[in-house]
Formats: C-alpha cells, structure tokens, sequence
C-alpha cells in the first residue's frame, strides 16, 4: 500500500475470534449500537431515530461499494428515490402487504444497479462518477414528469400496513422495533459480506483491479455485483423510509441525497462497518437541529465537509480504528 | 428476556407519554429560506404575531404559544416537522405549509391526529381527493387564480392565449384550469411552452408566443422565473399584455415596476385599497417595514378567526373548533365577510388590477390599480364537478 491517499483498511487477524461473524472490537460496536437502538426511544424522538436508521442503511450500502470496493457513485439518488416510489406504490396501489412492498422497492433497486453498473463499470475514477451522476440525473427527470410519482407533489398516503400480516405498523412502538430490528439486521448482513471470500475478492480488486485480474478473477463480474448489492440494499433503505413517514418525494432522488451519504460515509470513516452509523447520526442531527436556521445548514454542512477532506480524511470511525489498531 | 420486556415497555411508555397540554400552541410550518420565503416567510409569522396580539396574547386564560419551522420545501422534512409537534409538542392547529407537496404530505397526518390544519398551498387537490373535514384553505386555490383574470381578459377581447407554464404539477394544473376557463369564456389557447425549472432564457418561448398571433400571454409559473420573463419580453419591447397569476407586491419590487408596468392579474388582498386596509397595513409596516402581501394579510385573517372560534367553542379540541370555525363568518380586513365551504374552501372574492407606470408610482409599495372584482362564486369549483367527499355529509 505505497498509496498513503488510500484508505488504509484494517481487516483484522483471521485468527482473532469472532463473534456472530463480527471481530471482538466491532461486535463491542455493535452491542454499544444494540443498547442505543434499545435506549435511545426513551430520549430521542422515535421518528427522527427511524430516519437515522434508514441512512445507517443507505449509508452501509454506500460503504459496501466506496470502501469496500473503491468505487465512488454519485448517482444513489436514483436506487434511493425510485426505491422509495415502488414500495410506495406497491403497497398504495398493489395493496401488497409490507414485506413485499420493501421487497418491490429494493428488487427494482437492484434491477437498476444492475443496468447502472453494467454501464457505469467500464469506467474507472471520475469517469465513473460521471456516469452514475448522468444517469442519476436522468432518472430525476423521469420522476419529475412521470405521472405515478406525482411530480413535485411526491407520492402521499403510503400504507403502512402490517408486519408479517399480525403486527399492525400504524403503532409507532412495533414501527419502531421492526425498524431497529431491521437496521441492526443491516449492520450484521454488511459485516458478513465484507468478510465473506466474496469481499475479500472485493477489496483486493480496490487494492489492485490488475492484481485480482491476474489471479483470475473477472473483476468486471465482481464490481458489478457489489454495485447491484449496493443499490439493492439503498432501495431497501428507501422503502422503509416510505413506510415510516408515508410519502416518497422528489428529495429523495435529489442530486443532493447522493452528495449526503457521500457526506456521512466520510465523515463516519470510509471502509468503515460502524462509520456509517456514527456518520449518519451526526449528520442527520445536524440537519435536524440546524433545520430552523435555513440556509446556515448548508454552509455548515460544507465546512464540515471540507475540515474532513482536509485535515480528518479518514473519519470519525476510521481514526478511531487507526488509535485502536482494530477495524470498527 | 426479562429486561428485554422491561426495555419494550419503558420504550413504549416513551412513545406513547402524551404531550403537556397547557398553553394554546399554534405551529407555523413556512417556507423560511426557499423560493416563497420573500412573500410569505417571515413576514407571515409577524403578521401572525400581531393577530394573536390583537386578541390579546391569551384565549380561554390560557397563554397563546406559537412555534414556527423552516420546511425547507421538502414534503418529508415538513411532514417529520408536523409528526413532531403532535407528537413532543402538543400542536394545536398547524398553519400555512405554503408548498403543495408539503402541504399534500402534512395534510393526512394531521386529519389522522384530528388537529385542523389552516393551510396556504394553493393546489385544488387539497380541497378535492385530499380533502378532509378538519382542513381548511387560506389561500385561493389553482382553480380560482386561474380563472379570477382570465374570464374578464377573454370578455375584454384578449381571446388568443399563449401559455409559457413551468413544467411540473403546479404550472400544468394552473395552464389546465386556465385553459379550461379561457374556452369556457368563448377564448382559444393558441399555444403552449413548457419551461423547465432550471431555464432562466426565455426570449426563444416569447418570439415563439409573439409569432403565435397570440393576444395574450399566460404565466403559469411563478417567482423568479415570471420576474426573469417580465424583464425579457420588456427588453424585446413586446407589446403582447402578459398575465401572471401569482404575483405579489415583492416580486414587482425585486422584479422593478418599469419591468412589470401595464400587467393585469388577480390578487386575494392589496394593502392600497380602502382605509381598513390602510390602518392594517400601517399596523404591519411598524412591525416588518413593507406592506404586508396578500399571503400576510390571509394568514392574520385565519388566525383571528381561529381564535375566535377556540373562544367560542370553548376548548381547542379539533372537531369543535372547526364547527365554530366554519359555524362563523370571517372577518376580512378590507371589510366583508368569507365563508367556508364544505370541501375546506374559503368563498372569497379576488381583485382585479393593472400595474402602474413608472411616474405614477408616488408612495412606496404602491404598485396596483385596482381596477375591479371577481366575484367569489365564479372562483369556485362548482360542486358537481368536485371529487371531495364531504360535499352532501351534511
């Protein structure tokens, strides 16, 4: 790793004991985030946790494909908002109860990943940024105009239904539990990706693309799987979030909602399982807590984007990793 | 599993601990930084502040709270923003959410809460499809604005219509209805552009709109885009009158009146027009330094009544403040009373103006002439065509 601009990924001994697939430092994380997930509906507004949690997933995603796989999409927009509109509609005017509505929201991400990156990952670098932003770009478009998305008037009045056909969701406690269970879910699914063969094949390509080539794997195969993950798992993200507050609109699919999970993935740490919760609570508490001052919001988002870029390039999560010497 | 029961149960005392109940708690959801910010915004809470001033800052003894929330004009941040102050805040009405999406978002979370929501979105579903017994609209609707100016237009001779409409769900309803009131009238609509929302050229849609034989011009759009075509079809010296149907005293002073002169178009409230007016606006102008516009004048309006209606119900629960809400007439600044129909719309009539030149602009602010009235029932939908299913509940 001669590179000292690349992400420096500590993956562990292989012969450190794990726990439930996660190292001993990581599944201290993750038990610190099971009892915040547990406690924090006493403190916090259970909604604006729900949110939280929804981008932890779309953030997770995002890590799977930036940190792990070192490609960087500006075009998760797209996955997110038109995620969030087929489960919206799945379950508004199909009548689908809720599983198979999130289920109809993340399938058609993943179907759109899968068209994106076969495009997109004959590209690298910029070249690939561009691609997805273009492409991101033109499904906005087809939002605006499209008929079942309701334009800028976003779609209203999803169901929420009920979870496995007996717990009925309009409880905002069984809401916020299935939700909680699910995002904990999330962190657990991530980790065992990233530590599968399949990831290790993933962050040897980010290493060295022509490396993993020689050594026989068809890097363009494996890209394009991780990108359809990713994208599967953002309109999962999305879906839920249209269940949770009952509308799916424009901003989710707004270039802006690319740029955020850009912002809390880098500000949690890249390559990170936990940056993505760590990014994602401080990120959105800021929107949330500096939503009345208006414009303030951006200007401080920018500046904390660019103290990150400059002098804490490796995040929150990523130099707590880097002091511990054990990856998070 | 013990504590995790004991954990599920302190979670759902959490969830489920009622808000505090004491004061009278109003919440002003607004555009505070975004494109209506100038006309409504601010100054829409000041002139909220003086109503609840004028009633003398307490109803039934009790304190009159009001909070206020920027909703960016994202449909989820406002509705995150409503879920919360029913939820922590114990919100008694919400106001204004003047943006259709956050308004249409906003609007079943409240009907479900049984909290009245006084809205300012202008668009007709509100009072079609999505209407609800507990919600009312302050503002014209897409239907009326549309129609105010252009029946007159069309009876005056102007029949040949161009229609320049920005091209998402807000300027393709308004052109619609325009379009549907100019046939009705005997007129034509000759042609129609559609602009995007990042244009800021449209000298191509205005040599297209002159070479149409139109007679007049329809702006179906609003804000900085209607500003930027005003300017351009006055540096193109187009003769052709164009007609907007949202434009307010802050879009002419950002705009220049020299830019806007000669303009017709319909508006809810001028602050020029009598003396009520006058003695209102003076009052608002201590406060924020400008007339109020037409979103202020209707947002005092709605509050006093609303006040009102908490005195004479007695109490502030939703179903009884709205039968006394709607049980009374509203006071209308410029004197007169409004009533509110079934379907939540306000029977209002809108004036008819025409922008002074330049020279004869003597005060400040003072860019109207009023030159006439439409009259409030043909502003409305008439019953048989609305979808709202209240109409006939009794």
């Amino acid at each position: 790793m001669s590179d000292t601009n690349a992400p420096r990924i500590a993956v562990g001994s292989p012969k450190a004991r794990h726990i439930l697939g996660f190292e001993p430092a990581r599944f201290v994380a993750f038990v610190l985030f099971v009892a915040v997930v547990a406690l924090a509906p006493m403190v916090v507004y259970p909604y604006f946790l729900m949110r939280v949690y929804c981008f932890i997933i779309f953030a997770l995603a995002y890590n799977l494909l930036l940190g792990f796989t070192g490609l960087m999409s500006f075009g998760h927009a797209a996955f997110f908002g038109m995620g969030g509109y087929l489960c919206g509609w799945a379950a508004r005017e199909w009548g689908l109860p809720f599983e198979l509505a999130v289920l109809t929201g993340t399938v058609t991400a993943g179907l759109m990943g899968l068209v994106f990156g076969w495009i997109a990952i004959r590209r690298t670098g910029l070249y690939f940024a561009m691609i997805t932003l273009a492409l991101a770009q033109m499904v906005y478009f087809v939002a605006l105009q499209a008929d079942f998305t309701g334009g800028e008037n976003g779609m209203q009045r999803i169901p929420r239904g009920t979870l496995l056909g007996f717990f009925d969701l309009s409880d905002p406690t069984i809401l916020y539990w299935t939700i909680g269970v699910l995002t904990l879910f999330s962190v657990y699914a991530v980790n065992r990706i990233v530590h599968s063969p399949f990831g290790q094949v993933l962050r040897a390509i980010r290493e060295n693309p022509v490396r993993a080539k020689s050594l026989g794997y068809n890097v363009d195969r494996y890209k394009l799987l991780s990108f359809t993950i990713s994208a599967a798992l953002t309109g999962f993200a999305a879906s839920l979030k249209a269940v949770i507050f009952g509308i799916s609109t424009l901003s989710d699919i707004d270039v802006m909602t690319s740029t955020e999970v850009v912002l809390i993935t880098l500000v949690g740490g890249i390559g990170t399982i936990f940056g993505s919760v760590v990014g994602a609570f401080l990120i959105l508490s800021m929107e949330h807590f500096l939503a009345p001052y208006g414009p303030w919001l951006l200007l401080v988002e920018g500046v904390v984007f660019m103290l990150f870029v400059l002098v804490f390039r490796r995040g929150i999560v990523g130099g707590l990793q880097d002091w511990l010497k054990r990856p998070l | 599993m013990m504590t995790r029961k004991l954990l599920c149960s302190v979670a759902v005392g959490a969830l489920a601990a009622g808000p505090a109940m004491a004061d009278v708690t109003l919440g002003y959801l607004a555009d505070l930084s975004g494109s209506t910010s100038v006309l409504s915004g601010e100054s829409s809470r000041v002139a909220i502040e003086m109503a609840i001033e004028d009633f003398g800052g307490e109803v039934l003894g009790e304190p009159i709270e009001l909070l206020s929330a920027d909703h960016l004009t994202q449909a989820d941040t406002g509705a995150s923003i409503v879920r919360e102050w029913i939820d922590v805040e114990g919100v008694d009405v919400v106001l204004s959410a003047d943006n259709s999406a956050v308004g249409l978002a906003a609007s079943p979370i409240l009907a479900e809460a049984g909290i009245p929501f006084l809205h300012g979105a202008s668009t007709s579903a509100l009072s079609n499809d999505q209407c609800e017994p507990l919600q009312i609209q302050a503002l014209m609707d897409t239907y009326g604005l549309s129609r105010a100016i252009t029946v007159p237009l069309v009876e005056s001779g102007n029949d040949q219509w161009f229609f320049i409409t920005v091209d998402y769900a807000f300027g393709q309803a308004l052109e619609a209805a325009g379009a549907a009131a100019i046939e009705e009238a005997g007129g034509a609509v000759v042609g129609t552009v559609r602009h995007s929302p990042q244009d800021i050229d449209f000298s191509a849609y205005l040599l297209e709109a002159q070479a149409s034989g139109a007679n007049a011009i329809g702006l179906a759009t609003f804000g900085s885009w209607q500003v930027a075509i005003a300017k351009q079809a006055d540096e193109f010296g187009m003769e052709l009158p164009l007609v907007p149907y949202f434009l307010g005293i802050t879009d002419v002073e950002s705009a220049g009146i020299e830019n806007l002169q000669g303009i017709r178009g319909a508006v809810q409230f001028y602050w020029n027009e009598n003396d009520a007016t006058r003695e209102f606006s003076a009052r608002f102008a201590e406060r924020y330094g400008r007339p109020p516009t037409f979103t202020n004048a209707m947002m005092y309006e709605t509050v006093r009544h609303y006040l009102e209606s908490v005195e004479a119900a007695g109490t502030t629960e939703g179903v009884a403040v709205n039968e006394a809400f709607r049980a009374t007439p509203i006071d209308m600044i410029r004197g007169g009373t409004t009533t509110v129909r079934e379907d939540g719309r306000q029977i209002r009539p809108m004036l008819i103006y025409q922008t002074r030149a330049p020279e004869e602009v003597t005060t400040d602010w003072d860019f109207f002439e009023i030159i006439g009235e439409a009259d409030a029932d043909s502003l409305l939908l008439p019953q048989d065509q609305s979808t709202c299913r209240l109409f006939g509940e009794g």
